[in-house]
């Protein structure tokens, strides 16, 4: 699998940035639902497929998502444009986000915190500097996960057919959710 | 009545909420560049402001922007970074990390070092009093340029983190980076680089720190991403929160005014100010900035606020100048009061404006559903509000002054049952003892040092026959001299000093007529506005006068009032002048402020508590401050480009041309960004123009300039008045062409002065050669003469004689004539430097016949016939010749001496038989030499002797015909 192989490569990319003193945390269970919410026609879909990792020390993270593992389109038609004619997934396999935790909080203790994470959103190919800010609740040594942010699509230049214009917002509201437990 | 108006007055009623905002205006670029987004700004020391753009480095004189090229080629790169260092080399980094150089009057540069340019954004410059140059980049950290070398400093030498926002110079040699994890404070000591952070464990509100702001004694503000602006106290070292619930997202830009206020731009929600007195957060209402990002914020040397955004690209505003829009219609007067509530009177009722937290303006009616005409408003030493109409009476509010609230207060009404004979009250004054009322009815007096009971209230009135010129009053004031002066229409200005009236009707023999207004400067001095003769001042004895030659804008003054700096303000319908009373400098302001059609009335200006001045205009308020830092007041001119026969020259390094290069053109310029249409220009060429010049244009073109010494100098003004402003002046020479020269006419002097010499050389030359020659002559003849009459000689010939005498008397007859014909010829030749041959053969056959009868056969003579031939000798060579040769030789019967002369082509010869005497005839040479000589000077070389064992031989050229 896939998807299986590419969290190895995020944590190898993580452990070359210098030497990891344990604390690797890994997605084990994520949820990612993205909307458009356009005035003719709303476009939505799900994907459990996000692989992440986390690096506590360094406060570094990588994420990874295959655009094609969205599903739940309202209708097939919808599912192959977004993947054919939207997001090109084919040429741009993944979506991904990688950088570095601003705030500095405990891992180590349990609690609720809001976090802004600085880094590249990788979609469409086209890279973009963003900072997202997310709830992290530590429980029992798991990471809770949950941000919402919008993708414009203009920044990924992702282009939409004047036709279709209306059918697409321009704005496209993601919600994550994602459970990482430590990496032994 | 009095009860009628208590009825239907002290209604609350909130009318509107208006911002209070600058008049912003928008520099749009040409259409070229219309999608240019202009990231930085940068005012260098020569007044120009620059703008780095993604489209690259644009520089503005206020009506156009210039493209700045890179050597033959505009540079279009995404300029993110701009500085000036104390070189006034300007340094310009762009997004992709390159950096260039842009000196004056050059083209832009790449700064090419030997470590290279950074790869990534270029945020920001700075330069530290210890001459290091800072770096800061979005990616790289920061570097620094020391001694020409670049170093970096990064997260491993404990920098907070290599995203820097922004760097700001701070004292002592340090800066501070804006980054994501805090304040990094970096300086280098020793060469090394020494980092302290500042991050939220010092206090700091937000991790994101996006800008920063110097302020004073090492104070500085912070702009970050989530949590507004924080404040870091030097002083206590710490960081304070300045506003408590900020919700409008990062802030990208941060700039202060006069420490009074903050303006704050964000990324995304527009433009903020913040007032650090009241604590008042006003979002600035402009569709300049709606929902935009603020790239940068500048304040420049006039005074002006510089806006670059996402949206409208650049703007600017005046800051002295804000107004506030409402639907009052004409505002007629306007009365501050001690609680700087602002009170405005309209024809259509009394109105209170007040400022909101949020910056907002709340307009309430205080005499709601009455037209009452307003026109003059006072709060007296008690807190009362006086308000006086027109054809209305005047009415009273008390209670404000107790703290009562509107239900409780009381308004009175005053008429003429109280003494008040005039219900037009167009002014109103007072001190602390009394109120004093201009009316079209004389002045009206009203005691309130007692305790005020309105029934009991009771005018005192002063008219024409109290002494004052006329019963139409304008305008009163009560001085700081507690004097109290009346404007009139038609008599000037009345003064009421301790009882006593003073008109003065004239001033320095004007007559003064309608006197409109009266204010007081700072110095003491009355000024007062005039309907026809402008603006007068007066100590008390002499009046001064500005009128439009002074440069008064108009004569149509409505209103004056000095402000906090000393200032008069003179209030035109169409704008303000700003007159320093002590210079007569005049700053004009109008519609690039947001002033224009301001109404003609006497009583819509009034100062608050913080020196704000509030002008009443037809549905707006303006409201002006004076801002108290220095500011400039004149147009920054300076030559921009000099171009020889169209080709620009560094001037500031060449000032003296050839002749030929004697077509200039000076391209000059004037910066005054707050209102670049005004500027104008004066120029002069001293040397050429005997006076100044007055143009518009930014340009100046002579040509067919004479040799000799120039100065340019050029002027400019923004008012008209060019006296006082600063001049930009160039002084060249032209020099004049190289036959004009000093050496070059020494040259030819000493060449001429070379020529005569020669020439008298040559010629004294030539009267030696005569002189010798006549020497030579004269030597000869003596020679001659000397030979011929040597004693041997005559003896000889008286020997021969005696003989002749004896034998034959007739021979000797003949003798003694041949005789004296020869010498006769002798002393006639002697004189001459020529003579025909034909005659020196006759002297020679005159000789031959002395010698024939002395010497008989033993001497022969051959001499031949030239037949009429022209040909000359010197005279008696041949004599010379013939009489060497009897004198050297032996002549005797045995051995007969034969002398023959020939005549060959030109050529003479006199050959003889050699038989020298055994004793030789004592000889001075001299007869051949002088022959040589002779022949030497005449220029003919040929002459010859040859002598071998048997013959002497001579040859003579024969001169021709000459």
């Amino acid at each position: 699998m896939k998807s299986v192989s590419l969290i190895y490569i995020l944590v190898f990319i993580l452990l070359t940035q210098g030497v990891a003193l344990g604390q690797i945390y890994k997605s084990t269970e994520a949820n990612v639902y993205f909307k458009s919410d356009a005035p003719l026609e709303i476009i939505e879909a799900k994907s459990q497929n996000l692989q992440g990792v986390i690096d506590a020390n360094k406060r570094t993270f990588a994420f990874s998502i295959p655009i094609s593992s969205f599903l739940g389109f309202n209708n097939p038609l919808q599912q192959v444009h977004f993947n054919e004619n939207y997001l090109e997934s084919d040429k741009f396999k993944n979506a991904t986000f990688t950088g570095k935790i601003i705030e500095k909080i405990d891992f180590s203790k349990d609690g609720k915190y809001t976090v802004r994470a600085k880094g590249k959103l990788l979609i469409h190919g086209v890279s973009q500097e963003r900072i997202i800010k997310s709830v992290l609740e530590i429980k029992n040594g798991k990471i809770l996960i949950s941000s919402s942010f919008t993708v414009l699509l203009d920044e990924h230049k992702i282009r939409v057919p004047k036709i279709v214009y209306q059918k697409i917002a321009k704005e496209i509201l993601v919600n994550v959710d994602a459970v990482f437990e430590e990496l032994k | 009545m009095n009860s009628l108006y208590k009825i239907i007055s002290l209604i609350f009623l909130s009318l509107c909420l208006q911002g209070q905002t600058p008049h912003f205006s928008n520099h749009p670029f040409s259409v070229d560049f219309k999608n240019t987004i202009v990231n930085t700004m940068l005012e260098t020391q020569d007044g120009y402001i620059w703008f780095g753009t993604s489209n690259g480095l644009f520089r503005y004189d206020g009506l156009e922007f210039k493209h700045i090229s890179k050597g033959d080629s505009l540079l279009l790169e995404n300029i993110t970074a701009l500085f000036e260092d104390d070189k006034q080399k300007i340094w310009v980094g762009t997004k992709t990390g390159r950096i260039y150089n842009l000196k004056k009057h050059q083209s832009l540069r790449h700064w090419d070092i030997e470590e290279g340019n950074p790869a990534q954004k270029i945020t920001g410059f700075a330069q530290t009093a210890d001459g290091v140059l800072w770096i800061s980049t979005y990616g790289e950290g920061v570097y620094y340029f020391q001694n020409g070398r670049l170093f970096n400093l990064d997260e491993e030498d404990g920098l907070l983190g290599m995203e820097i926002y922004t760097m700001i110079r701070q004292e002592e040699n340090h800066v501070l980076l804006a980054t994501d994890a805090g304040i990094s404070d970096c300086q280098i000591k020793n060469g090394q680089g020494q980092i302290h952070s500042l991050s939220t464990d010092d206090g700091l509100s937000d991790e994101i720190v996006k800008t920063l702001l110097k302020g004073q004694n090492g104070n500085f503000w912070v702009g970050t991403y989530d949590e507004g602006v924080d404040f870091w106290d030097a002083e206590k070292q710490s960081f304070q929160r300045l506003i408590p619930e900020w919700d409008h997202g990062e802030i990208n830009q941060l700039e202060v005014f006069q420490d009074k206020e903050l303006w704050i731009g964000t990324d995304g929600d527009g433009l903020f100010r913040y007032e650090f007195l009241t604590k008042r957060l006003q979002k600035i209402d402009s569709p300049f900035f709606e929902n935009t990002k603020i790239y940068d914020l500048h304040k420049d040397v006039e005074g002006n606020l510089w806006v670059l955004n996402n949206k409208a690209g650049i703007c600017s505003a005046n800051r002295q100048f804000e107004q506030v829009q409402h639907q009052l219609g004409n505002i007629q007067a306007v009365l501050i009061d001690k609680q700087n509530t602002v009170w405005l009177g309209t024809p259509n009722g009394l109105f209170q404006m007040s400022s909101l937290q949020n910056g907002q303006q709340e307009f309430k009616s205080i005499f709601p559903n009455k037209e009452i005409n307003i026109i003059s408003l006072f709060e007296d030493v008690n807190g009362m509000i006086w308000i006086g109409t027109f054809g209305q009476g005047l009415f009273c509010l008390s209670g404000k002054e107790h703290g009562l609230n509107y239900e409780q207060q009381k308004l009175e009404f005053f008429s003429k049952e109280h003494g008040l004979l005039n219900d037009n009250i167009l002014s109103i004054d007072g001190s602390d003892k009394t109120i004093w009322l201009a009316t079209l009815g004389g002045v009206f007096e009203l005691d309130i040092s007692k305790t005020f009971d309105p029934e009991k209230v009771q005018f005192r009135n002063y008219t024409h026959d109290d002494g004052l010129g006329t019963d139409f009053i304008y305008k009163t004031l009560v001085d700081r001299d507690k004097r109290t002066w009346f404007a009139t229409d038609g008599k000037g200005i009345s003064v009421l000093d301790q009882g006593k009236i003073t008109n003065y009707p004239k001033a320095n023999g004007i007559p003064l007529k309608a006197v409109y207004n009266i204010t007081e400067d700072q110095q003491g001095l009355i000024w007062l506005s005039t309907a026809e003769n402008g603006i007068f001042s007066f100590d008390g004895t002499n009046f001064t006068q500005l009128n439009v030659k002074e440069r008064i804008r108009d004569l149509e003054i409505t209103s004056m009032i000095t402000d906090d700096l000393g200032n008069i303000l003179i209030v035109h319908p169409s704008g303000i002048d700003i007159l320093n009373p002590q210079t007569k400098h005049l700053i004009y302001y109008d519609e690039e402020v947001g002033l224009e059609n301001l109404e003609a009335v006497l009583n819509a200006v009034a100062k608050d508590a913080n020196g704000n001045v509030w002008i009443g205009a037809k549905n707006k308020m303006i409201r002006y401050s004076a801002l108290n830092e220095t500011l400039e007041i004149h147009p920054r001119t300076q030559i921009e480009q000099v171009n020889i026969v169209f080709d620009p020259v560094d001037y500031q390094e060449i000032n003296s041309f050839a002749y030929k290069q004697n077509d200039l053109v000076f391209d000059y310029v004037g910066l005054w960004y707050s209102n670049p249409e005004k500027v104008e220009y004066r120029y002069q060429l001293e040397g050429y123009n005997p006076d100044w010049i007055y143009s518009k244009d930014q340009k100046a073109h002579y040509s067919d300039l004479r040799p000799g010494n120039y100065t340019f100098k050029v002027t400019s003004t923004e008012n008209g008045a060019f006296d006082g402003e600063p001049i930009a002046s160039y002084t060249f020479n032209i020099e004049a062409p190289f036959w004009q020269q000093i050496w070059f006419l020494i040259l030819v002097g000493l060449l001429l002065l070379a020529l005569v010499y020669a020439w008298t050389k040559w010629k004294s030359q030539r009267i030696q050669q005569e002189a010798d020659l006549q020497k030579e002559r004269v030597e000869s003849q003596l020679e001659v003469l000397k030979s011929q009459i040597n004693p041997h000689f005559l003896f000889n010939s008286f020997n021969t004689l005696i003989s002749l005498i004896e034998d034959e008397p007739e021979l000797a007859t003949e003798y003694v004539e041949k005789l004296s014909d020869f010498y006769r010829s002798l002393l006639q030749y002697r004189e001459k430097d020529l003579i025909p041959l034909q005659e020196e053969l006759q002297l020679l056959r005159n000789f031959d016949f002395l010698l024939e009868k002395r010497f008989g056969k033993n001497l022969q003579l051959e001499i031949p016939d030239i037949n009429g031939r022209v040909a000359f000798v010197p005279p008696l060579t041949l004599q010379m010749l013939v009489e060497n040769a009897v004198k050297h030789n032996v002549i005797s019967k045995s051995k007969p001496l034969k002398i023959k002369l020939e005549i060959k082509d030109d050529k003479l010869f006199v050959t003889n038989n050699l038989q020298k005497k055994l004793t030789k005839e004592k000889s001075t040479h001299f007869g051949l030499q002088s022959i040589q000589s002779r022949y030497d000077l005449l220029g003919t070389k040929d002459f010859r002797i040859e002598e071998t064992e048997k013959e002497f031989k001579v040859t003579i050229p024969i001169i021709g015909e000459t």
